[in-house]
């Protein structure tokens, strides 16, 4: 095979005042023509000074590229002028961003913006230049082509825009694609499309794909070879097929490792009649405010009769796509909002007829920790106040007393007693997720919410905290509602999970059953929608078609017929009961 | 031991951002000065040859005099010593300038806080109030109060923090509208904490920093204004040795007396120069969107 691109002794320093750090030392990388190179590290690995490099995008300073040689095509890129690089950008290479959005210029449609890609790279007349744009834009399979090109950012959906991105990076014909995790804003259905529609184009149009990725689940179903980055060096390079046998690094056992933890499967007992919390025919309407028209009765159905019960001790898992209602009912759940028809019993109290002072003593009970730690933490406040905002809120403690809680919270979560008197920033993401887990148990709740506890940080750390979240339900006595869209920690941690679509359960039963064999047609396409490390080929991956309808007007009947494989006419018209099949509940008309 | 630890994280965060200030050169020589203005506003007594100059003593036999070893800014028409009541006019510029922002800047920052944490209404009220006083020109609002009132330094006070406060209540909304979204203000609405203290120790701890850049930029603005307003005769009174006042009272001898203009003005314009430099390097440390690395 024919090489593409090669990288030899490339060593990058990033040089601050008064420090200097290699964030960048590879001895050798070589891509082949027309094939997908994943390139895997955590965080801080150096992956995009690498992508940045290689686009000559890298910003100097603090950047300064010590020696090295970036040859591609028979040229040395790191000798060419900013003009030259420039041409080439665009014209031979391109980039895709993690998020779309924000590259693409919001004062200006579609059409417009491509219209400047071709016309930087290209000197063609309009027509010629409209017609690339068509073209293109049907290749990267976007619904009503004419339509979507004339509308702005803001109006289409992540996985559109994202398409819409990769439709500029082609559109002068770039020989060179990096992908820079482009898939991690998106939805797991969202996603796969993505990847195989980069896939396919790579097929088309002979690119060469480095492809960016925190996840070797990603890697494995999209690359050919990979590399694993660690502190600037490259551990080893391996064939992305057969990354469970041939990893020999160490770093890269404890990766794959780290994506299942270890005692998958084994879930706690519970007595299911020890119930702390009963939702039943749980409804959350939002109105539709519109000026102009005030049509009434239009309102967002966010979730539309939910049934739950959570028992002590239980872990329940939520699972669907955004926009399918969870953090709504989770919400209503925190008593942030109240429903509006339904009965939702906590600890035995009604909580649409209580009101101060229990509403306080049930605010304690339950916790949440939230999804981003870099966020949820007041950046000026010491950590040893983080931990205890709660506690300022519902105890009366002594100056003493409360140091004391919160030390003995950090100790719990396994910080050292010092580091209550830092600030936020001098820690880890992992350690963070420590520090919000400590804040939700200081006032000792019972029931916590964690919202995608571990998509934030880094894999390696990932483990650790969902080990740790297993040993303090424990030795707390603690129920969980788990929300996360990686099902293996879902897997790992759920007694019990709900499989959400817009507003609605379609499935609801134990995980492991669940997991083993998905019935609804929905949870089958989300669970095999995710690559995992055993994915050989993006072909094994499901797409379900179509994005998630509006919320103000769901379809009629089963709400996810429009996009369903085994759609039936009664489907279109007829909404399903939940059903008991094979130890679960499941909506669905092909279980009667 | 508790407290110690505390102080050394906030000592370690003022010490970065000291750094900060003192990497730019111009910055650091404004600090000097304006500790040097500081240490002489105190020490006016001392320091000044002169101080019963600044005053009422008068030297009608000495009037007018140019520079000389006794008098090295010279005397002014009763024969008082420039340089003593140049000296005495810093503790004016320097106090008028810290109570005018000082109250500006608490008024502003807790209704503006108010305002954009609660919406509503209450936001409405707020900011049209706020728009009203905004409508008037400082100098026009100083010049209708001493009108009313008989003008004097605390007047001229009075009315340069009525025409100051909206534009903290702006910045402040602003931020708080913004902060308000955050995810550790939904934490802490999840925890239970109450509004109030969501707004004291969250909002406006993390709002602040526009408000400082602000209020730093606005003190030399305030001294300008004491200085206009005194010149116009609507602010301190003689014999307050104003610079403004200083300034007015000398145009009459400009043409013979040079240095009676010229010093006062000096003052002026180099304590107005260290605010503004000051207050483009605190913008630095404070706002990383401008820091350059």
């Amino acid at each position: 095979m024919e090489k593409f691109l090669e990288i030899k002794y490339l060593k990058i320093k990033y040089k601050t005042l008064d420090e200097e750090k290699t964030v960048l030392d590879i001895e050798h990388l070589e891509i082949e023509k027309g094939t997908t190179f994943g390139l895997v590290g955590e965080s801080g690995a150096g992956k995009t000074v690498l992508a940045q490099t290689i686009l000559g995008l890298l910003p100097t300073p603090p950047g300064v590229i010590e020696s090295g040689e970036i040859w591609m095509d028979g040229e040395n890129l790191l000798t060419k002028s900013m003009k030259e690089m420039e041409t080439l950008r665009g014209s031979k290479m391109a980039m895709i961003f993690q998020d779309p959005l924000s590259c693409l210029n919001p004062v200006f449609t579609v059409k417009q913006q491509m219209m400047n890609v071709v016309n930087a790279h290209k000197k063609v007349s309009k027509a010629e230049a409209e017609k690339l744009i068509s073209d293109m834009v049907r290749k990267v399979k976007l619904p009503d082509p004419e339509r979507t090109v004339e509308k702005y950012p803001h109006e289409l959906s992540g996985g559109q825009r994202q398409r819409i991105i990769i439709a500029m990076a082609l559109l002068c014909g770039a020989e060179f694609l990096i992908a820079d995790e482009p898939t991690r804003n998106l939805d797991v259905t969202i996603q796969a499309g993505i990847l195989k529609l980069i896939s396919e184009l790579q097929e088309e149009f002979q690119v060469t794909v480095l492809f960016i990725a925190n996840n070797l689940g990603l890697v494995s179903a999209v690359c050919d070879r990979a590399a694993i980055l660690r502190e600037g060096k490259i551990l080893e390079q391996v064939s992305a097929k057969r990354l469970l046998e041939e990893a020999k690094a160490p770093y890269t056992k404890q990766l794959i490792g780290a994506i299942t933890p270890d005692g998958s499967g084994t879930h706690h007992a519970y007595n299911a009649s020890d119930v702390i919390l009963d939702v039943k025919n749980l409804k959350k309407y939002f109105p539709v405010k519109n000026e102009f028209f005030s049509k009434k009765g239009l309102s967002v159905k966010a979730v539309d009769d939910v049934s739950l019960t959570i028992a002590r001790k239980e872990t329940l898992g939520i699972v669907g796509e955004s926009g399918c209602g969870k953090s709504t009912l989770v919400n209503t759940i925190m008593l942030l909002h109240k429903p509006t028809s339904g009965e939702v019993t906590m600890f035995g109290k009604d909580i649409n007829h209580i009101s101060g002072k229990e509403l306080r003593e049930l605010r304690k009970q339950v916790q949440i920790v939230f999804q981003d730690p870099f966020w949820s933490m007041d950046p000026r406040w010491l950590v040893k106040d983080i931990i205890g905002e709660p506690v300022r809120v519902h105890e009366k403690f002594s100056m003493d007393e409360y140091v004391r809680t919160v030390q003995e919270m950090a100790e719990l979560v396994g910080l050292e007693k010092e580091d209550v008197f830092k600030y936020p920033h001098e820690f880890s993401g992992g350690q963070r997720q420590r520090i919000a887990i400590a804040r939700a148990l200081s006032v000792r709740p019972k029931l916590i919410i964690l919202d995608e506890p571990t998509s934030a940080i880094d894999v390696m750390s990932q483990a650790q905290i969902l080990k740790l979240l297993d040993e303090l339900k424990e030795s707390m006595k603690l129920s969980y509602i788990i929300i996360s869209h990686d099902m293996s920690v879902v897997n790992y941690m759920a007694d019990n999970i709900i499989v959400m679509y817009l507003g609605k359960i379609v499935e609801q039963g134990a995980a492991d059953r669940i997991f083993k064999d998905p019935k609804h047609p929905y949870t089958k396409a989300l669970f095999d929608a995710i690559p995992d490390i055993h994915t050989n080929s993006i072909d094994e991956l499901a797409i379900i078609t179509g994005e998630v309808p509006s919320a103000i007007n769901p379809p009629r009947g089963c709400r996810f017929h429009p996009r369903c494989e085994c759609c039936m006419e009664r489907c279109k018209t007829e909404n399903p009961e939940m059903r008991e099949v094979d130890g679960r509940l499941v909506g669905c008309h092909l279980y009667e | 031991m508790l407290n110690r630890e505390i102080l050394r994280s906030k000592w370690k965060e003022l010490k970065l951002s000291m750094y900060l200030l003192n990497r730019n050169m111009l910055t650091r020589i404004s600090i000097i000065l304006l500790i040097l203005l500081i240490v002489s506003a105190f020490l006016a007594p001392v320091i000044s040859p002169h101080p019963q100059d600044a005053q009422n003593a008068t030297n009608p036999e000495i009037s007018l005099q140019g520079p000389s070893q006794e008098h090295l800014f010279g005397t002014d028409e009763l024969g008082r010593d420039i340089l003593s009541k140049t000296i005495y006019g810093i503790r004016i510029s320097l106090s008028s300038a810290l109570i005018t922002v000082f109250f500006a800047m608490v008024i502003g920052t807790l209704l503006g806080a108010v305002a954009g944490t609660v919406g509503g209404v209450l936001d409405e009220i707020i900011m049209r109030i706020t728009d009203i006083f905004l409508s008037f020109p400082s100098l026009l609002l100083a010049i209708v109060i001493s009108a009313f009132l008989e003008p004097s330094l605390q007047h001229a006070q009075m009315a340069m923090v009525i025409s100051w406060w909206p534009w903290y209540t702006r910045i402040m909304r602003g931020e708080a509208i913004s902060i308000k979204e955050r995810q550790y203000i939904k934490a802490a609405d999840t925890i239970g904490t109450p509004r109030v203290v969501s707004i004291f120790k969250h909002i406006i701890p993390n709002g602040l920093s526009p408000i400082i850049i602000q209020a730093s930029q606005d003190m030399g603005a305030v001294v300008l204004t004491v200085a206009s307003l005194g010149f116009l005769g609507l602010g301190a009174q003689p014999p307050t040795p104003e610079w403004g006042l200083m300034v007015s009272t000398s145009k009459s001898y400009f043409m013979n007396a040079w240095w009676y203009t010229v010093f006062p003005g000096a003052a002026i314009f180099i304590t107005v120069l260290i605010f503004n430099v000051i207050g483009d390097g605190l913008r630095e440390v404070l706002d990383p969107k401008t820091r350059k690395i």
